[in-house]
């Protein structure tokens, strides 16, 4: 009665545990006891399974057909029917009758099958705290191809061939980076994983730490023979404990195999790792302000030359390198910089984690080749918009990135494809919106971060964002004059043009983003005093528009202050003395009828 | 290192640089003004207040900030651009956006860069919406007034005070729009007072409280000259109104000492207004003390003078200096009191140190230091060796010098010393050996360098050191690096041993700097030859007078009741006394007891020659005039000389040991046998319950010289006697900090607060500001570095 399935993995990673918070251990324990098979099938917690929009996540294995847990009858149920059939929940419904029907792999679904995982190629096959099963999936395998049969040359080498670049958005070749760390013969050189992931809605090294550790650990471990460091430090926000439990496991079992500490593998190499946990300050996730972080000083950008490569980290020639750009090293090692090349597009190698939230559909993490278009993540891979609503805009690389249109979803992303259009890709968050956002209300979200988060070092971020915040408020509140616009755009320009570090630079983004392709937006709040999305409470007047209203009441249903008049067949009232304006009626309105 | 020069072409100028200077640099060289509000030459470049965006011609568009930026070879700067114009004052407007217009009320309006710049740049009105309104400014602390409204944020105040006095007193808190600059928790400024931070501040967030409300900027006489608080005499600008000084504030430059300044030359200027100063001489006429004029003070002098020698002859005479001579003083003290009267012993108590360890070292005859090798910049060195403790205590502006030595990463600075003073704590290597077995440990030391077998040396058992350490230490010594070796006295002790130690090691150091020394303590030496010979610390002066082979005083800015150790004894030494002329500046206690005060100038009030202890020549120039009819030193002493006529000295006993000149260096065992087992076991102590500890006189980074002694707002910040001990020692013994608390020696007992150091060995305390105490000085025995004592709680 039992196929293949000899192992069922479950996601415990917090996106999981936000969707639906129940003992996913002790559902699927119980299901497999009462069909009696408890004992031949392995229950393994692991962490990221990607799918996040369906969590809490499990997985079949050796299949890795995905599944979402319900309840407790619905996983007897869906657990008895697929181990009896092997079918998939997610599959398209069969073509032919059940008995006919072939098992659907899970390439098939959209979600899974359009992706191409180099990275994340572990997630959920393996237990991430246990060191032998990322041995048995070929971990630790660069390692000892490079301590044995290269040189930190030829590491350097193949890395460049490669052409992987920085995956913490500013792309800087990862092979040359390396090669200036080489260079400079001062030692102790240290090597630097930078886990400090800030963005709003971004959460793939979180994923990859907290499922794949031991990748990362390798990638670091080859970049410290690599340039000849003998220490690492994984530089990870306080608010991943999942992810700092993961690595501490991770470097601990690391040591006790050999592959950390004095003389590695026999070698004769000596490397050791340390976790520093970072306090939440966005800001620390810039390179020079991390190392003040580790050395203890306060986390702020200092100048350059010299470079970190030169002089970083206690004053000594550092390497640091992102998270997802560590975990695609072993792989690089391994499979050799022509197979990697071979993946994306002529300057940007390689595949892409990017995490999707927002108005589509599927949110989940997404890996897919460099140079995919936004359609095919966003509709393909995402599934789409949800709800009745229309795609409206596409946010990229967190509070530094910028806001597309629909006319931009053709374009490949790649680290410089987007640039003209005023976006970049940044890390890889990637921010769907519907048109029940207000562009000038995101501008002002993704300000509002920045000004809090600047370090408040140089003028023009410490308050020339402050400044941009002031107008962007006003025009919110329904106090915008034309020239704010004019004001706006000079300031963003000036801000973006004058500030130290990539936080400054690139904080203008949303508002100049937006200012470019939303104008009529902005313009709408300014001279009409109207916004368009309905977000923007002070340019709301709480009425009801009589022709689109269809009489439902579910407004006076909803509204807390009772202020909504309704009786069966009328046109609601608002009744503009009691209400609160707390916008509960427009949102539960279907037909967009109150303004 | 000489770097190729690279040209560059800045506003159609072509301007060649050495390769790494900064686009802002080669600016300057070019004559092209750049704005910033962030830059002091002092500290690294920052890159906060982009006000010095530049444009580059071969990157259109792109706006470089030029301060930090490296010039290239070909580059081609515009600074006067619209965009780069348009770009500074924008910044210029956010800046304004951030600071409360109150230039009226503000001391810094008239000299304020902000103030200037918004001039320069033609910005106007309110351009954008106010954030910040005129706050409450700060005046918890002496000296310095804080009011963050004005704060622009640039960090000169948190680098100059991390990066430079390495005190990290200021620091940034909070983040985005609300950072600010503040304290830890907020508290009130508790540090070195150095007012570095007051004059980096290029707005009103940070003012000097003396000058603040008294005057205006633009009615300020602004003369150079030069701090005369100790002997490294750094380079200051006075600011006078009407004859008076306004502030202090250092002159700013980007070579060695200039633009640093301590606390006593930033704020200790109010030593020069102190009232408390004899107007017109006085002499003792049957046993009372008049004012008489300058002739009959002269005559009276004289006569008395003329009379101790008939009777008594000149050896039983002793001239004891304080180091605010010019060397043109000193050499009339030479001709006087030594070639004429040939009086028994030309000493110092303040300087004496100082004057000891160079004259062990070779300063011999008033000849040239030995090699001259001093004459090379000492921070070029890749070590910086000091023996001693109490480097930056004697002189505070050693610790901004020291802290930029330390910024080259291959830089090794080793502190020798007694007790854990302040540059013990940042360096690299730091040995401390306890006082009585300082010399010992040294001279050990030099034998195990010279290759000597026998072990360890006789009477010292065994070192006493951590091994690793001494093994480093040998290690740097013997590594034939270039080495800078200063030489530190302690505040009573005698120092020969490290300056034995250091002219061992003369061969192998490009600059050996003895240091402790006052205004002119070096050029009274090596150009005036006053050359003490018997070891520092006063023990045999007071004892030559207690057994009567001394029988006459001539103080020149001395008192010994501030500042040798004994107390009673001391007083009872100078009643004893058949001739004692005070000729000083100041009312001292000492004065009481004199036949004769004769009211001398002080530096500022006097023009000479002096010497820095690094050997630079100055030249004083008065910038006050004298109090009442006091005179310069060399005025008094010409006058004493004519009215002293022919030679007195013939009857005059040999010369004794007191003053022959050493000429070369002494090498041999310590000239005092350790002391403190020798008459200061504790059983001499008397009973009770208390903290039981080794007591270690150390000088006082607030300045234990005549000059700090007399400044009101240097005494402010001493708070008196202070006992300092390790935190665990407090804890046990249940001291608070601040605590008043009894001290009590052998030798005497004194109130004092208790007080807490880090670094300090358990059962050691450090006695603090016991110059110029007379119940302090009571407590120690002259010559000695370390005394046994009790510490217990006052009784209410």
């Amino acid at each position: 009665m039992i196929p293949s399935v000899n192992r069922i993995a479950f996601c415990t990673s917090r996106t999981c545990r936000f969707r639906r918070d129940v003992d996913v251990r002790a559902l699927l324990a119980g299901a497999l006891e009462t069909l009696g098979v408890r004992d031949r099938i392995d229950l393994v917690e692991t962490e990221c399974l990607i799918s996040c929009y369906q969590g809490p996540s499990i997985m079949f294995l050796p299949g890795g057909q995905v599944h979402q847990v319900l309840s407790e009858e619905g996983l007897a149920g869906t657990l008895k029917s697929f181990l009896a059939s092997g079918g998939h929940p997610l599959a398209p419904p069969p073509a032919e009758s059940r008995r006919d029907r072939e098992i659907p792999g899970i390439e098939n679904v959209d979600f899974f099958g359009k992706q191409k995982l180099v990275v994340l190629r572990n997630r959920g096959h393996i237990d991430g705290e246990s060191i032998e099963e990322y041995i048995v999936h070929d971990g630790y395998l660069a390692l000892y191809k490079a301590l044995t049969a290269m040189t930190p040359e030829e590491v350097i080498a193949e890395m460049k061939r490669s052409g992987l670049r920085g995956r913490g958005g500013a792309g800087f070749p990862t092979g040359r980076k390396w090669e200036e760390t080489r260079k400079y013969n001062r030692f102790p050189k240290y090597v630097i994983c930078n886990g400090d992931e800030g963005d709003p809605g971004a959460f793939m090294d979180r994923s990859i730490m907290e499922s794949d550790p031991h990748a990362v650990l390798e990638g670091m471990i080859l970049c410290g023979y690599a340039v000849g460091a003998s220490r690492g430090c994984i530089y990870v926000r306080a608010e991943y404990p999942l992810a700092l439990r993961m690595l501490g496991t991770a470097i601990a079992t690391a040591r006790e195999k050999g592959f950390l500490g004095r003389n590695v593998l026999g070698t004769g190499f000596d490397f050791d790792v340390d976790i520093y946990p970072g306090a939440g300050a966005f800001v620390c996730g810039e390179s020079t302000a991390l190392m003040f972080s580790i050395e203890g000083k306060r986390g702020m950008p200092r100048i350059k030359p010299p470079r970190s490569t030169e002089s970083g980290l206690w004053g000594r020639p550092t390497c640091l390198n992102n998270v997802e750009t560590f975990a695609n090293v072993p792989r690089i090692i391994l499979e050799g910089g022509e197979w990697f090349r071979s993946i994306g597009t002529e300057d940007s190698a390689g595949t892409k984690v990017f995490s999707l939230t927002g108005a589509v559909k599927n949110v989940g993490l997404v890996e897919v080749p460099m140079g995919t278009d936004l359609r095919t993540i966003i509709f393909d891979i995402g599934g789409g918009i949800r709800g009745n609503a229309r795609f409206k805009a596409v946010q990229l690389g967190g509070p530094s990135g910028g806001c597309l249109t629909e006319k931009h979803l053709h374009l490949p992303v790649t680290f410089d494809s987007l640039q003209d259009a005023g976006a970049m890709m940044g890390s890889g968050g990637i921010v769907v919106m519907d048109d029940t956002n207000c562009m000038v209300d995101v501008a002002r979200f993704f300000t509002q971060f920045c000004v809090d988060e600047s370090c408040g070092k140089c003028v023009p971020c410490r308050t020339g964002l402050n400044v941009m915040l002031g107008l962007l408020e006003k025009i919110i509140e329904g106090r915008g004059e034309p020239s704010d616009l004019e004001d706006l755009e000079k300031m963003a320009e000036h801000v973006a043009a004058t500030s130290h570090c990539g936080l400054g630079q690139a904080a203008p983004n949303p508002v100049l983003s937006t200012l470019r392709h939303f104008r009529d937006e902005y313009e709408a709040h300014i001279r009409e005093k109207r916004c368009p999305a309905l977000v923007c409470t002070d340019l709301l007047r709480f009425e009801v528009d009589g022709d689109a209203c269809r009489r439902c009441g579910l407004c006076a249903r909803v509204c807390p202050a009772g202020a909504v008049a309704w009786s069966k067949g009328e046109i609601a009232v608002i009744d503009r003395d009691r209400c609160i304006r707390c916008k509960s009626c427009i949102r539960a309105c279907r037909f967009r009828a109150i303004r | 290192m000489e770097k190729a020069l690279i040209t560059l072409r800045i506003n159609e100028r072509e301007v060649s640089v050495p390769g790494g200077s900064t686009i802002l640099e080669a600016a300057g060289k070019a004559g092209v003004f750049i704005p910033t509000l962030c830059h002091d030459k002092r500290v690294a470049p920052y890159g906060a207040c982009r006000l010095c965006v530049v444009e580059d011609r071969r990157k259109p568009g792109a706006l470089t900030p030029s301060c930090f930026t490296p010039a290239r070879d070909g580059m081609d700067i515009v600074t006067d651009s619209e965009r780069v114009l348009e770009a500074v004052r924008t910044q210029l407007r956010l800046i304004l956006a951030d600071h409360p217009p109150d230039c009226p009320v503000c001391d810094k309006a008239g000299e304020c860069t902000l103030q200037d710049l918004v001039n320069r740049y033609g910005v106007s009105g309110v351009p954008l919406p106010a954030t910040r309104t005129p706050g409450a400014a700060d005046r918890a602390a002496p000296l310095i007034e804080r009011d963050m409204s004005r704060c622009v944020l640039c960090g000169l105040c948190v680098r100059i005070c991390g990066e430079l006095q390495g005190r990290g007193e200021l620091d940034f808190i909070h983040r985005g729009h609300r950072v600010q600059v503040g304290t830890d928790g907020g508290r009130p400024l508790d540090c070195d007072f150095c007012g570095l931070c007051v004059s980096a501040c290029p707005v009103g967030a940070l003012n000097d409280r003396l000058y603040g409300n008294r005057t205006r900027v633009w009615k300020l006489e602004k003369r150079k000259a030069f701090c005369t608080h100790c002997g490294l005499n750094c380079p200051a600008e006075f600011h006078l109104e009407k004859g008076r000084i306004r502030r202090v504030v250092p002159e700013k430059g980007d070579d060695g000492v200039k633009g640093l300044l301590c606390v006593r030359g930033s704020f200790g200027w109010r030593a020069f207004e102190n009232a408390a100063r004899p107007a017109r001489p006085r002499v003792r006429r049957d046993g009372v003390q008049a004012e008489v004029s300058w002739n009959e003070a002269v005559a009276y002098a004289a006569g008395a003078l003329r009379n101790f020698l008939a009777a008594r002859g000149g050896g039983s005479l002793a001239l004891l200096t304080a180091d605010h001579l010019t060397t043109e003083e000193a050499l009339s003290c030479r001709a006087l009191f030594r070639d004429r009267i040939r009086c028994g012993g030309v000493g110092s108590l303040r300087a004496g140190g100082y004057r000891r360890i160079l004259s062990v070292l070779g300063g011999g005859n008033g000849g040239a230091f030995p090699g001259g090798e001093d004459r090379r910049d000492p921070w070029e060195a890749d070590i910086l060796l000091v023996l001693g403790g109490g480097a930056v205590e004697h002189h505070p502006v050693l610790k901004p010098l020291v802290n930029r030595f330390l910024k080259s990463p291959w830089k090794e600075l080793a502190v020798v010393s007694s007790w854990p003073d302040d540059l013990s704590g940042r360096a690299n290597l730091s040995l401390v050996v306890p006082p009585e077995r300082f010399d010992g440990f040294l001279a050990g030391l030099r034998k195990a360098l010279s290759g000597e077998r026998g072990g360890p040396p006789p009477d010292t058992g065994p070192l006493f050191v951590d091994t690793e350490r001494l093994a480093r230490l040998i290690g740097l010594l013997e590594s034939g690096r270039n080495m800078t070796v200063l030489v530190v006295p302690d505040l009573f002790g005698d120092g020969g041993e490290r300056a034995r130690m250091a002219a061992f090691l003369r061969d192998r150091a490009r600059a050996v700097l003895p240091l402790g020394g006052g205004l002119n303590s070096r050029g009274a030496v090596l150009d005036a030859g006053l050359v003490p010979a018997g070891p520092a610390g006063g023990a045999a002066l007071l004892e030559a007078m207690e057994d009567g082979r001394i029988r006459g005083l001539w103080l020149l800015g001395e008192d010994p009741l501030e500042s040798l150790p004994g107390g009673d004894r001391v007083r009872a030494a100078l009643e004893k006394l058949e001739l004692l002329v005070c000729q000083g500046p100041y009312e001292t206690a000492a004065a009481a007891l004199a036949h004769a005060v004769l009211p001398s100038a002080l530096p500022l009030e006097k023009s000479g020659t002096v010497r820095s202890l690094t050997g630079v020549e100055r030249t004083l120039r008065p910038l006050l005039s004298p109090f009442g009819e006091s005179r310069p030193d060399l005025e008094i002493l010409e006058d004493l000389r004519a009215a002293l006529g022919g030679a007195a000295g013939e009857n005059a006993l040999e010369f004794p040991e007191w003053n022959t000149d050493t000429g070369a260096v002494v090498p041999g065992p310590p000239d005092r046998p350790p002391s403190l087992q020798a008459e200061g076991s504790s059983k001499n102590l008397p009973g009770g319950e208390g903290f039981p500890c080794t007591l270690v006189p150390v000088p006082s980074i607030f300045g234990d010289g005549p000059l700090s002694l007399r400044s009101p707002d240097l005494l402010e910040l001493r708070r008196g006697l202070r006992v300092l001990m390790n935190g665990d020692d407090l804890e046990d013994n249940r001291f608070e900090e601040r605590e008043p608390v009894s001290v009590r020696t052998p030798f005497g007992s004194a109130p004092a607060e208790a007080g807490r150091v880090p670094g300090v060995e358990r059962g050691t305390a450090l006695l603090v500001h016991v110059t110029g105490d007379p119940a302090g000085l009571s407590l120690l025995r002259p010559g000695t570095a370390a005394v046994p004592a009790v510490i217990e709680r006052r009784r209410p």
